[in-house]
Parts: C-alpha cells; sequence; structure tokens
C-alpha cells in the first residue's frame, strides 16, 4: 500500500509536469493567432466546422496577400480552433487553453451556451469576444469585450415578418419550433410579430429537438387548417423530414422558416415536389463567385458541402481581424473598440455592405448588421426573392 | 382523429419492437444489456445509405446486406471479445458501452457530424377509414411483421432456436444435455446484431442517417423490453404496440415530451412492481 | 510509515507548485479533476455493492441547481445551499432506495437510467424554474465565511478539500466494519443477511452516502462554471464515470482517483485528433475491461493482495 503511493506520487508528478510545461506563454511573434471555439464534434459540427474551416480558408487568403499591417508590422494571421462540443465546461477549457497557453486575444465563438459559460471571464482577461449565439443575454452595456457577429432573431425577424406580410397571402399559421435555448424566445416573437401583423395564429408548439416522428403532432396541428406553417429555427435534417411528412399527410400549404437555413437539405430529404414553394431565410446567394470559392476550398479540407453559415461565421472572423487592424495594436485589446467603429462599412463575402447595429435592441452598439436572404424553391432550385438586413 | 392515432401508433409500435427484438434476444440468453445496440442498428442504415444510396443497389438487397453486415460484425465481437467476460454481467456491459462508443467514432470519422437522406423508395399515402397511411411506413411494418413471424418459427421449431431457449432458461442443465453454450451465445450474439441492423436499414429512408441515430431507438428498446419482460418475443411485440399507441395518444394530445415522460414513468413503475414484465421469465 | 509521510509531503509539494506556478488553463483541468473525482468515487461505492448506477449524475444535477437555486433566488449563503441541495440529492436517494435496491443487476441500472432520464427531462421541461435548456446563468460566485472565492485557485482548492475529504471517508468505511458489511453484501447477500445485517438499510445508507457527494460535487460545479444546462447531467456523463471506474480500478477506493487524474485530462492532450478522442476513450475502456480487469490501480499493486475475479 505504501508503495501504491508513492508510485502513485511519481506518476502525477510526471502528468503534471506535462500539463505545466505547455503552461509557457507562446508569444505571438509576428503572428496574429485568432481563437475559434465551435462545436466540431457531436451534432452540432457542421456548424462549428463552417465557421473553423471557413476562418481558416480567409487566414490563408489573407497569409497569400502578403500578411496584415498591423501598427507598422506585418502579421501572418493564424486560426487556433478548439473544439467544445456544444458543452459549457469544454467551452470554459478551450477558452483557458486559448488565451493562457496560446496567448490569444481575440476569439470567436460559435455556440450561445459556451459564450454564457465564458463571458464571466473575458473582461477580466480582456479578451475580445465576438459570438455567433442567439441569446439576448450575451451583448449588455457592461460587457466591453464582447461583440456579434449578426443580427439575433430579435433584430431580424421584424424585417422578415414584415416582407413575408407584403409577399404572400397566406393568413392562418402554425408555429413549430425545436426545444432548444434560444429557441423558446424566437418562437415568442414570431407569435407576437405575426399577430401584430394581423394574422391568425392558430398554434404554438415547442418539440423534442431529437424527434423524427411527426406523425401525431402533425395529426393534432393539420386538424386546425392552417395554410402556412412557420418552422422557426428547426434544424436542416428535420426540416426535411417534417416538410415531407406534412405533404403526405395531404398539407399543401406554404412553410416558411426564418430561423435556420433549411433549403438544401429539404429539396434531398423531401424531393423536389414536396419542397416547392417553400421559403427560407438563407445566408448564402448559391451563384455568388467568392461563396462558391470558400465552399470549394472547405470541400477539399472537409470532404462535405459546407453549411452555409460558413459566410456570415467567415465575415464575423473579418471584422475581428478588420478591426484589429484598424486598432493599431494585437496585444492592447483595449483599442479594439475604437478599430471596431473604423473598420465599417465594409464587405461581406458576397458583396454587401456589412455596418454596425444592435445599439437599440441591445443597450450598445457592439453588433454587426449583417445580410439574411430570403429564398424560395422553385422547381428543384433557391431562387433569391428577397434581402434584408 | 382517432382513426390517424390509432394507425400512428400501431406503425410506431411496429417499428419499436424490430428495434427492440434484437435487444431482448441477447438479453434474455447472454444476460447482457447491449449499450451497443443502437449502433449496429446504425451500423444497418449506414450500409443502406452506401449500397442503396450511393452505389445504387435495389432497396431490399441493400437492406439485407445490412442486416448481415450487422450480424457478422457482432460474431466477430463476441467471438474475441465478449467471450473473454463470460459470466461478469457488470463487465459485460461496459464491455457493450466500449464497443458502442468505438462504432459511433468509427462513423464519426468515415461520414461526418452531418445528418445524411436516401432517396426514398416508396413514396405516397393510401388511405385506411379517415386516415391517411404512409406507404414506406407501411412496408417497413410489413417487414417487421415478417421479421416477428420468422424469428418466432425460428424459435420454436428450429434446433438452434429450441437451444436458445434452453441455454437461456438454464445454462448448466443444457449443457449436461450436450448444448454447448459457447456457440449459441455467438448465434444469439449475431442473430441479435442481424435484428438490429435490419432495423437500421428498414428505418435509413424514413428518416435521416447519422452517426448519433442509434441513441433514440436504443432508448425505445430498453422501454419496450423492459415493459414486455428481458428475454420475451412476444413480450417484446406487446410491449413495443403498447408504447407505440400510448405515446400516439399521448404525443397527438399532449405533446411528444410528456409522452416521453409517460413512457419512463411507465418503466420505472413496472421494474418496482413487476420486474420481470408483461410477460417475462422469473429472474434468475 | 516514513513512506506515508513522504507522500504525502510529496503531494503537498505537487500541488502547491500546481497552486503557484500552474496557468488559469491547468488549474481549470486541475478544477475539472476534483469535481469528478468525488463522482468517481461516487459511482465507485455502488459499483462496490455490485449495482451499476446510472442516476449519479443526476444526483449531481440535482445539488447543483438546488444550490443554485436557493443562492440566486432565496439569497442562502452559498455553504449552506451547497449543503441543502446535496441533502435534497441524499433524500431522493434515501426514498427511492428501499425501492430501487431491492432490484439486482440488470434491472436496476435500467432503473437509474430511467430515473436519471427523468430528473433530466424535469430539468428541460420544467422552464420557469430550471431555465430548460437555455440553463440557469448568473450562478453568484461560492463565498465562505465573507470571503468570495473568484479565481480558479480557490475552487481548485474548495474541489481538492472536498475531494480529501471524500477519499478518506471512503478509505475510513472501507477499512471499518461497515466495509466488511458491504464486501459481504456484494459477495454473498444472503449469507450476510443470516448473520444478522438488514442488508436493504445498508445498501440504502450508501446509496444516500453517495448521492449526497454527487450533490456537493454538483454544487461545487455550479458555483464554479457559474451557469448551468441539464446536458452535463445526462448519460453522457455517466459513460464517463463508467470508464473513469474501470480503468481506475473498482476495487480500491484510490482507482476511480487515479481513473479521474487519467481520464479528464485526456481530451485536453488529444485536443489535435479530436474526431479520435472518442475513438480512444471506447478502446481504452475496451482494453481495460479485457486485460487490465482491476483497473490502474492493480499495477500498483503488490502481488499478494489478492485479485478478485
Amino acid at each position: 500500500m505504501r508503495r501504491t503511493f508513492m508510485k502513485f506520487g511519481l506518476s502525477a508528478i510526471a502528468l503534471s509536469a506535462a500539463l505545466l510545461s505547455g503552461a509557457a506563454f507562446a508569444q505571438a511573434q509576428q503572428t496574429l493567432k485568432i481563437g475559434i471555439i465551435a462545436p466540431l464534434t457531436g451534432p452540432a459540427a457542421p456548424w462549428g466546422l463552417a465557421m473553423a474551416e471557413g476562418a481558416k480558408v480567409l487566414a490563408n487568403d489573407y497569409n497569400a496577400k502578403g500578411g496584415l499591417s498591423i501598427g507598422g508590422k506585418t502579421y501572418k494571421v493564424e486560426i487556433v480552433a478548439y473544439d467544445d462540443k456544444y458543452k459549457a465546461q469544454d467551452a470554459v477549457s478551450a477558452y483557458q487553453r486559448l488565451v493562457n497557453r496560446d496567448g490569444v486575444k481575440h476569439i470567436a465563438i460559435a455556440a450561445g451556451v459556451s459564450t454564457l459559460a465564458i463571458k464571466p471571464n473575458i473582461e477580466n482577461d480582456k479578451v475580445v469576444v465576438m459570438t455567433a449565439g442567439y441569446l439576448a443575454n450575451l451583448l449588455d452595456p457592461n460587457a466591453k469585450y464582447m461583440y456579434r457577429m449578426w443580427g439575433i432573431p430579435a433584430d431580424y425577424y421584424p424585417g422578415i415578418y414584415r416582407w413575408l406580410k407584403d409577399n404572400t397571402k397566406e393568413r392562418r399559421v402554425v408555429i413549430l419550433g425545436p426545444d432548444d435555448e434560444s429557441q423558446r424566445e424566437m418562437v415568442a416573437l414570431s407569435n407576437k410579430l405575426l399577430k401584430e401583423h394581423g394574422y391568425n395564429v392558430l398554434s404554438t408548439e415547442m418539440y423534442d429537438k431529437g424527434l423524427k416522428d411527426f406523425l401525431p403532432l402533425l395529426t393534432r396541428v393539420l386538424a386546425t387548417k392552417p395554410d402556412m406553417i412557420d418552422l422557426g429555427g428547426t434544424a436542416p435534417a428535420t426540416a426535411a423530414v417534417l416538410v415531407r411528412q406534412a405533404r403526405e399527410f395531404g398539407y399543401k400549404g406554404q412553410f416558411f422558416i426564418p430561423g435556420s437555413s433549411a433549403w438544401r437539405e429539404i429539396m434531398d430529404g423531401a424531393g423536389a415536389a414536396a419542397s416547392e414553394g417553400v421559403l427560407n431565410m438563407v445566408y448564402v446567394d448559391p451563384t455568388n463567385d467568392n461563396y462558391k470559392r470558400f465552399a470549394a476550398e472547405f470541400r477539399k479540407a472537409v470532404g462535405q458541402e459546407p453549411n452555409e453559415s460558413m459566410a456570415p461565421y467567415t465575415d464575423g472572423v473579418n471584422v475581428l481581424i478588420q478591426s484589429i487592424v484598424k486598432s493599431g495594436s494585437v496585444e492592447d485589446t483595449s483599442q479594439f473598440e475604437a478599430g471596431f467603429r473604423k473598420a465599417f462599412p465594409m464587405k461581406s463575402m458576397q458583396g454587401d455592405n456589412l455596418t454596425i447595429g444592435g445599439g437599440m435592441a441591445h443597450g450598445i452598439d457592439h453588433q454587426v448588421a449583417a445580410f439574411r436572404y430570403i429564398g424560395a424553391i422553385r422547381g428543384g432550385q433557391l431562387k433569391i426573392i428577397g434581402k434584408i438586413q | 382523429m382517432f382513426e390517424q392515432i390509432l394507425v400512428n401508433g400501431l406503425l410506431a409500435g411496429l417499428i419499436y419492437v424490430i428495434m427492440a427484438l434484437g435487444f431482448t434476444l441477447i438479453f434474455g440468453i447472454m444476460r447482457i444489456v447491449n449499450f451497443a445496440h443502437g449502433e449496429f442498428y446504425m451500423l444497418g442504415a449506414v450500409v443502406v445509405l452506401v449500397l442503396f444510396g450511393q452505389m445504387g443497389w435495389p432497396f431490399f438487397m441493400a437492406v439485407i446486406a445490412g442486416g448481415v453486415v450487422s450480424g457478422l460484425l457482432g460474431l466477430v465481437l463476441e467471438r474475441l471479445l465478449f467471450r473473454r467476460i463470460v459470466g461478469d454481467e457488470m463487465a459485460g456491459m461496459i464491455m457493450s458501452l466500449a464497443i458502442g462508443i468505438i462504432l459511433q467514432s468509427v462513423a464519426l470519422i468515415v461520414f461526418g457530424p452531418a445528418e445524411q437522406t436516401v432517396t426514398r423508395p416508396f413514396s405516397g399515402t393510401w388511405s385506411l377509414g379517415g386516415a391517411m397511411v404512409p406507404w414506406d411506413r407501411t412496408i417497413v411494418a410489413l417487414c417487421a411483421l415478417a421479421i416477428i413471424v420468422v424469428f418466432y418459427i425460428f424459435l420454436k421449431f428450429s434446433r438452434l432456436g429450441l437451444a436458445m431457449q434452453a441455454v437461456a432458461q438454464d445454462p448448466d442443465t443444457s449443457s449436461l444435455m450436450g448444448v454447448e453454450s459457447g456457440s449459441v451465445y455467438a448465434a444469439s450474439f449475431s442473430i441479435a446484431c442481424v435484428l438490429a441492423g435490419l432495423g437500421g436499414a428498414l428505418m435509413a429512408p424514413i428518416y435521416t442517417i447519422g452517426p448519433y441515430m442509434g441513441e433514440l431507438p436504443m432508448l425505445k428498446a430498453f422501454v419496450v423490453v423492459i415493459l414486455g419482460g428481458l428475454g420475451s418475443l412476444p413480450g417484446a411485440v406487446a410491449g413495443g404496440l403498447l408504447i407505440g399507441l400510448s405515446e400516439s395518444v399521448l404525443a397527438t394530445h399532449l405533446d411528444a415530451t410528456a409522452a416521453l415522460i409517460a413512457s419512463f414513468v411507465i418503466v420505472l413503475l413496472v421494474v418496482i412492481t413487476r420486474p420481470t414484465g408483461l410477460m417475462g421469465r422469473s429472474v434468475r | 510509515m516514513k513512506r506515508t509521510v513522504l507522500t504525502c509531503v510529496a503531494l503537498l509539494a505537487l500541488l502547491s507548485s500546481l497552486w503557484l506556478f500552474g496557468n488559469n488553463y491547468v488549474l481549470h483541468i486541475a478544477t475539472m479533476v476534483v469535481i469528478m473525482a468525488p463522482m468517481a468515487l461516487s459511482l465507485n461505492i455502488m459499483m462496490k455493492l455490485g449495482q451499476l448506477s446510472i442516476a449519479q449524475p443526476a444526483f449531481m444535477g440535482i445539488g447543483a441547481y438546488g444550490a443554485a437555486l436557493l443562492t440566486m433566488r432565496l439569497g442562502v449563503p452559498p455553504l449552506l445551499s451547497m449543503l441543502a441541495g446535496a441533502t435534497i440529492a441524499a433524500a431522493m436517494a434515501a426514498i427511492s432506495g428501499p425501492v430501487f435496491l431491492r432490484i439486482k443487476g440488470v434491472y436496476f441500472v435500467l432503473l437509474t437510467y430511467a430515473f436519471s432520464q427523468v430528473v433530466n427531462l424535469v430539468f428541460q421541461e420544467w422552464v420557469s424554474l430550471f431555465g430548460g435548456n437555455s440553463g440557469l446563468y448568473g450562478i453568484p460566485k461560492f463565498s465562505l465565511f465573507g470571503f468570495r472565492l473568484t479565481q480558479v485557485h480557490h475552487y481548485f482548492a474548495l474541489g481538492l478539500v472536498f475531494t480529501a475529504l471524500t477519499y478518506t471517508a471512503m478509505r475510513a468505511i472501507e477499512r471499518s466494519d461497515i466495509g466488511a458489511i458491504f464486501e459481504s453484501l456484494n459477495e454473498n447477500e444472503m449469507l450476510s443477511r443470516s448473520l444478522g445485517s438488514n442488508a436493504l438499510a445498508w445498501r440504502t445508507a450508501a446509496y444516500t452516502f453517495s448521492a449526497f457527494v454527487a450533490g456537493v460535487a454538483g454544487a461545487i460545479y455550479a458555483f464554479y462554471i457559474g451557469f448551468l444546462s441539464p446536458d452535463p447531467f445526462g448519460f453522457r456523463a455517466s459513460v464517463d464515470l463508467i470508464v473513469i471506474n474501470a480503468v481506475g480500478g473498482v476495487n480500491l477506493v484510490l482507482g476511480p482517483m487515479l481513473g479521474s487524474l487519467f481520464i479528464v485530462p485526456l481530451p485536453e492532450l488529444l485536443r489535435d485528433a479530436r474526431e479520435y478522442q472518442l475513438l480512444v476513450y471506447g478502446v481504452c475502456l475496451m482494453v481495460f475491461v479485457v486485460f487490465l480487469k482491476q483497473g490502474l490501480v492493480s499495477l500498483f499493486q503488490s502481488p499478494k493482495k489478492g485479485v478478485r475475479a
């Protein structure tokens, strides 16, 4: 038993030495390290990989052009991406590693829950965070180092529902949404906006996000005879299943998906006939050349089609980079805010003009007013028929 | 609406039975909770994705291939791994957990995390009274029935089937009678994997295919098999249909989560009051 | 005696250097180790009784949410709410114990699985109390007699103290009469019953103790991370605990400690091979179950200590 302790002690020392040895700061020598915390494995991986790999293509673009000139020095851009598995404690590990081991001072982060988990630390550590998270409490006037790379439903839903009212004639609507973090807020908002625009909201349903069998739900919901189903932020593969099952049950009405870009999966999973006319908020005009280039690079690196959120995510990382350039300093993050303001207007990946937004809704204008497109599936193809900011 | 709920419930129920059959078999004969059951199910679906979705094989051939691949893998694993830990229930559970993790991660590495779909071989619906019955689920239900019948005949009338029942009841006496429990275990495990693989293969076009798709069927199999009795085939059928119908009623009138909670509460009640389930044998 | 003193000194030196020189990253990992170690010990008690419980993370969740809500909504001082949260978890174990523990083997596993799923569903569905899938945000920092724990170092110390307490308690139990009773319950219950020990009462006591430990670990987790969601308390967490015990070794109390030390930091060491992490996990587990059934602990054991089949 005594021997056990000795050996235990020795091996623990060895293990700790291994960990501590990595603790030395990796000083950024002419390298600008941008950290990324995103789900790189697990069911949310398509989004995480879109952020990480899109950022890498962007970094390669900059480096091919000779790097960045910041404060009189030339920097190479390096993306350091860590997996948070969509879990709070893993996000904290990833953050600690980026900040304390890798010396990173600027981080892009995908998930709302992960952002919440690290939020308490960033003010102390003076680390700039650019989040894609949808939760409303991510931005607040006291969070000086937190920024968001796009508008959340609270920001863009009013625009998109106004467009809907002006461009479609269906008025009897059922709202469905997966029961996940921000989706409750989104569904409540949809409900409110639709009612304000004079729609008859027949019912609002939150379904378990792992649900695949929608027949009971559809049986209940279709009995009220809606002519439009609002799918909120339903995940793409699930949206395909829902559309198909609803059509099989004889539903002939409209589908509207304002919260996630699902058109490709719906076309593949439900078929051209069932998906005809589906209206979807999309991030990307698939005919855009620059996007196609990014997508090709992604396909080479990962072996799959990218999730289209890659476009706004990469724009977010680009805003981060350009703000650093305009701020004139990599190390002094207190200059970042000034740099952020000077960086706009700037071009998005697809050529739109990005500006600053979010001041009224969130008490602090640390948000990028990104564009979203409205697409309709017609004849087995996606046609862009509208654009909102 | 009533007929629709009934139809939905029966279709879902038969799908659950398929998911549960293999699971209950392994438990009944080898007393192992196969935590990897969902992954063998996924394996069948993945085979269909590759053979039918990508390589253009006829659908039913791909389904059978799915079953065969799962069964072969099960056989190999039983011989190599489970053989070494016979009798140790906890080690068996942990081992099956390990296998499940490994299969899931291999699927993740090879196919990526995104869920994929295959074009459906059957589409459209037909009417039964006031209810609409989707064709693709009808085919699955019919295949499920066929599989159940074939399996039942096998158990009752074939030598191997009878040997399996004997070993389930009493391995020591069976070996005295000349039934070699080792090969019965191997056969049972691989047949159970065939069933799981067939289930996944049949279901591949119905929902989506991804590395995590086995988790839900595993959950359902647990619930069905506890209700029906670990090791009982009629129990699995009765349990599956009951759960399918009750879920259909609850999910239509309330919502799916209420149905899920109800299922678990039923499980708790059943295990506490009548651990052997509706039709299971008594615990050794 | 000298050896024990030496190893204790070595340990203290190690831990102090960690505290003084380790950066936040290393300390974060260390804190997670000392939060998971008591969880692994909590499962270990049940595994020693031959009952694999999947409910431990659910008890952790009850302790976590309980402590967080008591402090956030009712202003209860953190130490008190931590103990209260753990007591609620223990109470649930004490109530369900006599019913659940009657049931052996696989059925018990399935029961605890169902229990843990119901608890998780309640966390998800009772949104007004628990915040649903969005979770609880803004859990205040832990404070002890006016001293607020704001840094990683503090939580590491808190977790370490609790781990040491749990370890000591379990070693004491192992060496005492109670430990002997537990062993006999696992080996041959009928015999021990015939000798006069009330098996069910002892099992329930063990179950309750394990739930209390899990509850405290959950509370520490809540105060440390500052944010709670149902996710860390589900089936995946149970898998981790099982892996830790299998790898570390079930028979000795040291086993889960070693297991936590090895398994919790593993994802960090495997960061470059993240898709293969899960694979490594599974292969590790398999290798240990087949070849090293007694766990890492057995590598350090002197041969004369009997190896139980």
